[in-house]
């Protein structure tokens, strides 16, 4: 199920949408994670150089966003 | 009714895992495989899922008890997340045969890591340590450049077979980097779901993890998970350490079989 379609059925609450919805925010959580641990880093602890390698590291997470691999 | 034998396939697995100090995806690839029949490219996607939903719970735990290393996590993670992207890409490319010999390989070295480490427990290692914190980690840590690099090996080894690639991680820092064994297994804990998550979203986006089969395992792994990190505190695991054993190099044999195409 394609993403498109996920959101348009989770509106409908269609289970397997939803579900596929679902999967996705968990996917998203350690994302955030990182996310946080850059804030952190670059407001409240005001370490540079670990500022640049959580970037770093969400750079690569985006990268995965776009990166296409191949239906098996 | 399929649903139901999924989510005790997940319970158990999370279980058992938790209780020899495995993720849960040693355990539900084979199952899902051998029993379920389901395709091992399948079977991956619905593993990494479950080390998510894993890991989100254990490193809540982990971090806050101040045992992980964030800054040495993020160093090593610049190593994992491309890895985990690497594999996640090749695991397209190569046929069910090859993933079946490498998960057998895999398999086969785990094993032989669990007996080398006796009966003992990750958390009863030798050797204690107290996490510095804020000094960095430069100060503390030595080889980072070659522990980033060969981080990277786990990171594909996770994006490839769906596991969380601790296998590779802690023997890295312990030996090469100098990390006290406490540490060195909670930071790989912390690592585990943003590695799993650089190759589960390649999967997802392609459409390569099926939700009617991901989401009573993972849910199941979740809770099995929760469950046999309590009981870990209550019983002696040396037993079911040596069954385990045993199980492992027969589904390990029974893969390479399989890889064989026999």
């Amino acid at each position: 199920m394609g993403l498109r379609q996920a959101l348009a059925g989770a509106v409908g609450l269609e289970p397997v949408a939803l579900m596929t919805l679902g999967i996705l925010v968990l996917l998203l959580t350690p994302f955030l994670r990182v996310v946080a641990v850059f804030f952190s880093f670059m407001l409240i602890e005001k370490d540079f150089r670990y500022t640049l390698v959580s970037m770093g590291v969400l750079m690569v997470l985006a990268a995965s966003l776009v990166i296409p691999g191949i239906k098996h | 009714m399929t649903t139901l034998f999924l989510f005790i396939t997940g319970l158990l697995a999370g279980s058992f895992g938790a209780l020899l100090g495995l993720g849960g995806g040693v355990i539900v690839i084979p199952v899902l495989t051998m029993l379920f029949d389901l395709p091992i490219h399948t079977a991956v996607g619905v593993s990494l899922v479950g080390v998510i939903a894993t890991s989100t719970g254990a490193a809540i735990i982990y971090v806050r008890e101040g045992k992980a290393d964030i800054r040495l996590g993020m160093t090593l993670e610049l190593g994992t997340t491309v890895g985990a992207v690497a594999g996640a890409v090749i695991a397209g490319y190569v046929s069910p045969k090859v993933l079946y010999l490498l998960f057998a390989a895999m398999l086969f070295y785990n094993t032989y890591a669990m007996y080398r480490r006796g009966g003992e427990d990750e958390r009863a290692g030798p050797e204690n340590g107290e996490n510095k914190g804020r000094t960095g980690i430069r100060d503390q840590y030595r080889n980072i450049p070659q522990g980033v690099l060969l981080s990277s090996l786990a990171g594909i080894m996770s994006g490839l077979l769906g596991v969380g690639g601790g296998l590779i991680k802690i023997p890295v820092m312990y030996f090469l980097m100098g990390v006290p064994l406490k540490i060195a297994a909670a930071t790989s804990n912390f690592m585990i779901g943003v590695t799993a998550s650089a190759s589960a979203l390649i999967y997802f986006l392609d459409g390569r993890i099926e939700p009617l089969v991901a989401v009573p395992v993972a849910l199941g792994i979740f809770g099995g998970a929760i469950f046999g990190t309590w009981m870990n505190d209550r019983i002696s695991t040396g037993m079911l350490r040596k069954v385990f054993m045993v199980v492992f190099i027969y589904i390990a044999l029974q893969m390479f079989s399989k890889g064989l195409g026999s």
